[in-house]
């Protein structure tokens, strides 16, 4: 077996999310590394479309800055605006599949990227959010990225919601007017992977990465965590995976992205 | 009608202190050198609208040229790092506290659309729930409104026309009479350029008009919207500009590092703000070398 990190485990269980063909919304972050390490291994005929206006067909060898880096246009089979793509394609339902980056995630799926504390007086001021709460708002299938390990980035409750997931969960997010064909799917996390009950819509541990302990992962969320009774086994990354994961990261690095454990 | 003035003539005669100023670019096409002039110039208590905010924000916040805010993210996106002189404002209110009103990028994209187009106000997608729809400061009630749809009985969000009194617009070529073009991925450009009551362009490059008459499709801007033209080659840097050049995420980086203390954000200024002149000083001090470097070209 390969050695391999929790982290690097999250991205490569992001790219497996993606099916070739696919046409996906692609948020900042690790969703750009995750879709590029997708194309290298499963999923090269897909359509990666960024808030910023451009649809992406082929691999960059350069790492963007941003999905609205302009060394991307030599692969862009698009070049719109934002009203063609964020308020377009995404918002229309015409793409089946988001990714989106998570620094705090709770126990019903809404993320926070605007505050840690108080909104009014914040501990750290983060970004906010960009088109973070549109993705909430209108994907078919959210599956969100969590780099974190630790209980600060899955609070039981947010103190800010940037990006709405179930928000108090059951038929909350419904009864606020979202579409019923919206929401988040799963959290691929460097803890392990959940999902969300069809119910309560609270997240569950519903897969764990080789060599992970689920009581460590119990101690490292907010809330009182589900484990699945059919608890999945994520197997281990073969060597050519782990290989294409560690490329992107160094292509990630040579472009001053900053890396975990690098 | 020749409207072609200096980055100093412009900002002078056309931005007055208290305006609304919107500020285009999405990540690319940023007015920076417009936004260094409105600090060389020391405006004052502006409300500052823009899509994304990033270091060109970060920048007249920390200059101290800001009372307002209305934007969908403050950051810097090499790293990604904080935007130190927001964080700064925000957390500790230093220089000073400043106003802060959220939307999210389509719902910004919108707000702005409804003042392109004359609107009363535009629907957007479901908020309710989010700290967005909760918290507001500068638009209270009127930042997002809930209603039923007249036609399906469901809720539906708006928002209203996000007007500024000002757009500062920075373009690939402009005609002397202000007929602009962009090509390329353009976010919400094409938006917030025809939202501004009065509309100033920077141009990379200043064309006749005829070379616009030939790709009238690269035309975002009819002269007639514009205000005043502005020649400023690189008026974007450190962000990109589709078939002219690269994004400098080494700067950008750089930025992040001495902006991480008010003293050293001081010092970037007085170095590449009240340091040079104008652009061309910022440009000869940015040097040949690294424009080379950064200078678009055929990729394979």
């Amino acid at each position: 077996m390969e050695n391999f990190t929790s982290f690097e485990m999250m991205i490569l269980t992001a790219a497996k999310q993606v099916k070739n063909g696919d046409a996906l919304f692609i948020g900042f972050h690790w969703p750009m590394v995750a879709s590029r390490v997708a194309r290298r291994l499963h999923a090269p005929d897909i359509y990666c479309v960024y808030e910023g206006g451009g649809v992406e067909r082929t691999y960059c060898p350069v790492m963007p800055n941003t999905g609205a880096d302009l060394i991307l246009s030599p692969h862009l089979a698009f070049a719109g605006e934002t009203y063609d793509t964020l308020c377009g394609f995404l918002a229309a339902g015409h793409l089946p599949l988001s990714l989106i980056d998570a620094p705090m995630v709770d126990r019903y799926g809404n993320i926070n990227s605007t505050c840690i504390g108080s909104y009014q007086q914040p501990r750290a001021r983060l970004a906010g959010s960009g088109g973070a709460a549109d993705l909430g708002a209108n994907s078919r299938r959210l599956v969100i990225l969590s780099d974190r390990t630790t209980k600060d980035g899955f609070p039981a409750r947010v103190d800010y919601i940037t990006t709405p997931g179930y928000l108090e969960g059951g038929d909350s997010r419904l009864r606020a007017g979202f579409r019923p064909d919206t929401g988040p799917e799963m959290i691929a996390s460097a803890l392990g992977v959940f999902k969300f009950d069809p119910v309560s819509k609270e997240a569950y541990l519903w897969g764990i990465y080789p060599g992970a302990e689920v009581e460590k992962i119990r101690a490292s969320v907010g809330w009182k965590l589900r484990v699945s009774d059919s608890l999945t086994w994520i197997d281990p990354p073969s060597a050519r995976e782990i290989q294409v994961v560690r490329e992107e990261l160094a292509n990630a690095q040579s472009r001053l992205w900053k890396i975990p454990g690098r | 009608m020749n409207k072609l003035m200096t980055m100093k003539e412009a900002v002078a005669e056309n931005l007055q202190d208290g305006q609304t100023v919107l500020i285009s670019g999405f990540s690319i096409n940023q007015g920076y050198a417009f936004a260094h002039e409105i600090i060389r110039q020391k405006k004052k208590d502006l409300t500052l609208i823009r899509s994304s905010g990033d270091i060109l924000a970060d920048q007249l916040i920390g200059a101290g040229c800001i009372k307002r805010v209305i934007s969908p993210y403050v950051w810097n996106p090499t790293g990604p790092s904080s935007a130190y002189c927001f964080r700064r404002a925000i957390e500790k209110g230093i220089p000073h506290r400043i106003e802060l009103e959220e939307f999210s990028f389509g719902s910004f994209c919108m707000a702005i659309y409804a003042a392109a187009h004359g609107l009363p106000f535009m629907p957007t997608y479901p908020l309710e729930g989010t700290g967005i729809f909760q918290h507001r400061s500068i638009l209270g009630p009127d930042k997002v409104r809930v209603v039923e749809s007249p036609f399906s009985g469901e809720k539906v969000c708006l928002v209203k026309p996000l007007a500024p009194e000002i757009s500062l617009v920075h373009v690939q070529r402009a005609d002397p009479e202000g007929n602009a073009q962009v090509w390329g991925p353009l976010g919400d450009i094409r938006g917030t350029a025809n939202a501004g009551k009065k509309v100033i362009v920077s141009a990379e490059e200043i064309v006749d008009r005829a070379v616009i008459l030939k790709e009238p499709y690269k035309t975002i801007l009819p002269g007639f919207r514009v205000s005043a033209v502005v020649h400023e080659p690189w008026g974007a840097h450190p962000s990109d500009v589709f078939e002219q050049y690269y994004r400098d995420i080494w700067f950008q980086a750089t930025y992040a590092e001495t902006s991480k203390t008010m003293e050293g954000f001081q010092e970037f200024l007085d170095e590449w703000v009240y340091g040079v002149e104008n652009r061309a000083e910022y440009l000869k001090k940015l040097g040949r070398k690294k424009q080379e470097e950064l200078r678009w070209r055929k990729q394979a």
